[in-house]
């Protein structure tokens, strides 16, 4: 059974729209997510092998909701994203775990899809 | 011409040269006296001669120079038995008795043992000054003597008038001299002490050094030694003359004229200083300084008669010296004076720089007290219900002592007065602090002086001395001025403090207000831009496809026109654009179009189309503010909203029908706007009373027309 990829922003809208692009690209096993603590029982419960999360949350920023996921005893690749296309967001997301940022105008990038793929090849 | 008669002539001239150049040489009184009697003996052929000279005014003669030692010099003859001399003070003429036997009463001329005696006056400035007798205690003096006396009476007389002038000259002399060293200590600003010590030695030096007092008159029969001169009180000592009193001070300060009393003894039961100083004999002479009584300068003894021009010695003295007196007193005046003013630049000082309240408070404490020669000094705050004080000088009581305000102290009272009072000092009242337990309640003399310290019209607390004696009459005055300066540290500090607080909000509510639209732009416009893009993008890659993309434009076409709306309200939300473009009635138009109440709207009385940028921004968030709070709160019918120019001021005013009973503190939204409307000089006013809704009125400033 393919990993299953987990969309949090809590903006429904915007996770429309992002679970239409990640259906777009094959996948078929995605959970969505409208908050920090919603994100976690979803992930305990489905141990997603994939998470995309905006940085902000209603009860929390994505930044640390990325380092509680990368502490669950499972390995995970969480992409962070927002509208802010602040530069630092990088540097940020790295610190956190992640494995990357992308600005939500451009979570239909090819760079996105790749990163997403590779989690196939992860050193899990 | 008999030849005795001729020799006795040419005798009687030799002797009247002789005792003329003794007289002329400027010798002494007594030397001219002494050569007149011996002279006199010789010519009348070894005669006893008596000088005598009246005294007490007629009732003695005291014996001054004399011959053949029938009398003593020096002798006080009591004339009350018949005589000569009674009798030449009855005529003011030559007097002879020839035969003293066949008078029965003739007391002084039996006790000599004199049979015959011839007398001729003395005058001296046509007053009756003494007699030059001839006694016999055998035969009566031959005819004639009479006129050979009345030549020497005469050179007698030179001589006492020429001694009289010299000693008066030289008295005069004295008492300048005493009078140069009294005024150059006051020209050199000697201490009060010196100078009064210098009057006392001064005063003493001319009078042959008799016991010498000088005495200020502190009113009230009560006098204070200043300074003496062997004088029987030692300085500082107080007295209070008794209305009934005998003695020389009672005479003085009735009259203001120097008073004599020789013989005390006669009122031995009603002297103050014969009972408290063993004083036998005293002269009292007053100090008038600007025609008040200013003190005195007394002599006194211990029985001996002072001198008869003891009064007029120093009474022209005490003359001469109350100007200078008076020169230490305004110069002692002048020094208060500019004391006073250095401690109250010394804090008006601090209050300008702007130093700490703690600082400010110390200071006032300490000035106060040092007002009334160190005595102690509380500053105390209060807070409705108790005193705190707050700094304190020479106290007893410690800062950060608490007490209630409704007692007994100086504190509370001034507190319930709300004006400066005074009142004797008992210990366990004398000042806002704490008197320790078991302290016998006493009064001291002195007196507990307090004011109210107001800050802007409002009671903020006192400030409190106790006097050790009498406090000045200007005391009050006087902590009033500290207790001012402290109130305007105080209200420097407060005013600072809010302007602090409202600075620290313009910056909070900055913050707060970047940060709202930071979130309202990110969360709102900027999402749906951004699922515009996404939306785009996804159809772009469905047309692509060569699929349908007609659903996904629709949504990028509806995230859009949102993302306008959303901007729109936000843009709004910062300043109206109507605001902007059309001035304060489009402003407070595009408020009421969107407001869920009916509101009317008055303008008719607005001073132009357009007001200075900041006026028109403030009296429109004044409306927005006020209209916020009706819907939110008031349960409001109708509003009624008013803006008017009245006397170069704008005023605007927002009123409901509502609820009312609104909180007239101000809540957090127009604590911004009273920010915003104090930013303009003007003021905020909230008017709400239970059923009979409320009223936001806020009053600016509008710029000189003719200024601007």
């Amino acid at each position: 059974m393919p990993d299953s990829i987990l969309v949090v922003d809590d903006d429904a809208s915007v996770r429309g729209l992002v679970v239409r692009i990640l259906r777009s690209w094959g996948h078929a096993v995605i959970g969505e997510a409208g908050s920090v603590a919603e994100a976690l029982t979803y992930a305990d419960a489905r141990r997603p092998g994939i998470a995309l999360v905006d940085i902000g949350l209603p009860d929390g920023d994505g930044f640390s909701l990325t380092r509680q996921l990368r502490a669950k005893p499972w390995a995970m690749r969480v992409v962070i994203f927002s509208s802010d296309a602040d530069p630092s967001n990088v540097a940020a997301a790295e610190r956190a775990g992640a494995v990357g940022f992308f600005p939500k105008d451009e979570l239909l990038s090819p760079a996105l899809q790749r990163l997403i793929e590779d989690s196939a090849d992860d050193d899990r | 011409m008999i030849p005795d008669e001729v020799r006795r002539l040419a005798e009687g001239q030799a002797a009247l040269r002789r005792v003329t150049s003794v007289a002329a040489s400027g010798a002494p009184p007594q030397t001219v006296f002494e050569a007149v009697t011996s002279e006199a003996s010789a010519v009348l052929g070894g005669a006893l001669i008596a000088l005598t000279k009246f005294e007490g005014g007629g009732t003695d003669s005291v014996v001054v120079a004399q011959t053949g030692d029938h009398v003593a010099v020096g002798a006080r003859l009591h004339l009350s038995g018949d005589g000569v001399a009674k009798r030449m003070w009855q005529s003011g003429r030559a007097e002879r008795i020839d035969d003293y036997t066949g008078i029965a009463d003739a007391t002084t001329a039996t006790d000599l043992g004199v049979r015959a005696v011839v007398a001729v006056p003395v005058h001296v400035d046509g007053r009756l000054w003494g007699a030059l007798s001839v006694s016999s205690k055998a035969d009566p003096p031959p005819a004639g003597t009479e006129d050979r006396l009345a030549v020497l009476a005469e050179i007698v007389a030179a001589a006492v008038v020429s001694a009289a002038a010299r000693e008066s000259f030289r008295a005069l002399a004295d008492e300048q001299a005493a009078l140069l060293r009294v005024a150059a200590l006051v020209a050199h600003r000697a201490g009060q002490i010196e100078i009064f010590e210098a009057v006392a030695t001064e005063a003493a030096r001319l009078i042959h050094d008799e016991a010498t007092t000088l005495v200020h008159y502190e009113g009230n029969r009560t006098f204070t030694v200043l300074a003496h001169r062997n004088g029987p009180a030692p300085v500082g000592t107080r007295y209070t003359v008794p209305v009934d009193d005998g003695g020389t001070s009672n005479e003085m300060m009735r009259t203001l004229k120097p008073a004599r009393l020789d013989h005390y003894d006669a009122f031995p039961d009603r002297t103050y200083y014969s009972r408290k100083f063993g004083v036998g004999s005293s002269v009292s002479v007053p100090i008038i300084v600007n025609g008040r009584l200013w003190g005195a300068l007394g002599v006194v003894n211990e029985g001996r008669r002072l001198p008869a021009d003891t009064e007029e010695r120093l009474g022209k003295f005490a003359e001469l010296v109350a100007s200078a007196l008076a020169n230490v007193e305004a110069h002692a005046a002048l020094e208060h004076f500019a004391a006073r003013q250095a401690a109250l630049r010394r804090v008006a000082e601090l209050v300008a720089r702007g130093a700490a309240l703690g600082e400010v408070f110390d200071a006032v404490a300490t000035e106060a007290s040092n007002i009334f020669g160190e005595s102690p000094a509380e500053l105390f705050q209060y807070d409705g219900a108790d005193c705190t004080v707050v700094a304190t000088c020479r106290s007893s009581v410690p800062v950060g002592f608490r007490s209630r305000a409704d007692g007994d102290s100086a504190g509370a009272r001034v507190l319930r007065a709300r004006r400066p009072c005074s009142f004797p000092a008992l210990d366990e009242t004398d000042s806002a602090g704490p008197r320790e337990a078991g302290r016998p309640r006493e009064l001291n003399g002195g007196a507990s002086v307090a004011v109210p310290v107001v800050v802007e019209g409002r009671l903020w607390g006192g400030l409190a001395t106790t006097t050790r004696g009498e406090p000045p009459a200007d005391a009050e005055d006087r902590l009033a001025e500290f207790a001012e300066l402290a109130a305007a540290a105080i209200a420097n500090a407060e005013n600072k403090e809010k302007l602090r607080a409202s600075r620290a909000r313009v910056v909070a509510t900055d913050n707060e207000v970047r940060q709202r639209l930071q979130r309202d732009v990110h969360d709102g416009a900027q999402q749906r831009l951004v699922q515009t893009v996404l939306s785009l993008k996804l159809a772009l890659d469905a047309a692509d496809r060569g699929e349908d993309t007609v659903e996904l434009v629709r949504e990028a076409l509806e995230h859009a026109e949102r993302a306008t709306v959303e901007l729109r309200d936000i843009v709004h939300g910062i300043l109206p654009p109507a605001l902007a473009r059309g001035g304060l009635r489009a402003g407070i138009e595009s408020l009421i179009a969107a407001a869920p109440v009916p509101v009317d709207v008055d303008l008719t009385a607005q001073p132009g189309e357009r007001l200075p940028n900041d006026v028109e921004v403030t009296a429109y968030f004044v409306v927005a503010e006020a209209l916020t709070n009706v819907v939110k709160h008031a349960r409001a019918t109708r509003v009624r909203v008013t803006v008017a120019g009245i006397d170069g001021e704008l005023v605007v005013e927002v009123t409901d029908d509502g609820a009312g009973g609104a909180d007239t503190n101000l809540g957090s939204g127009l604590t911004g706007l009273t920010d915003r409307v104090d930013a303009l000089n003007g003021t905020l006013t909230l008017t709400s009373t239970v059923t009979a809704g409320t009223t936001l009125r806020a009053v600016l400033p509008l710029p000189d027309a003719d200024a601007g």
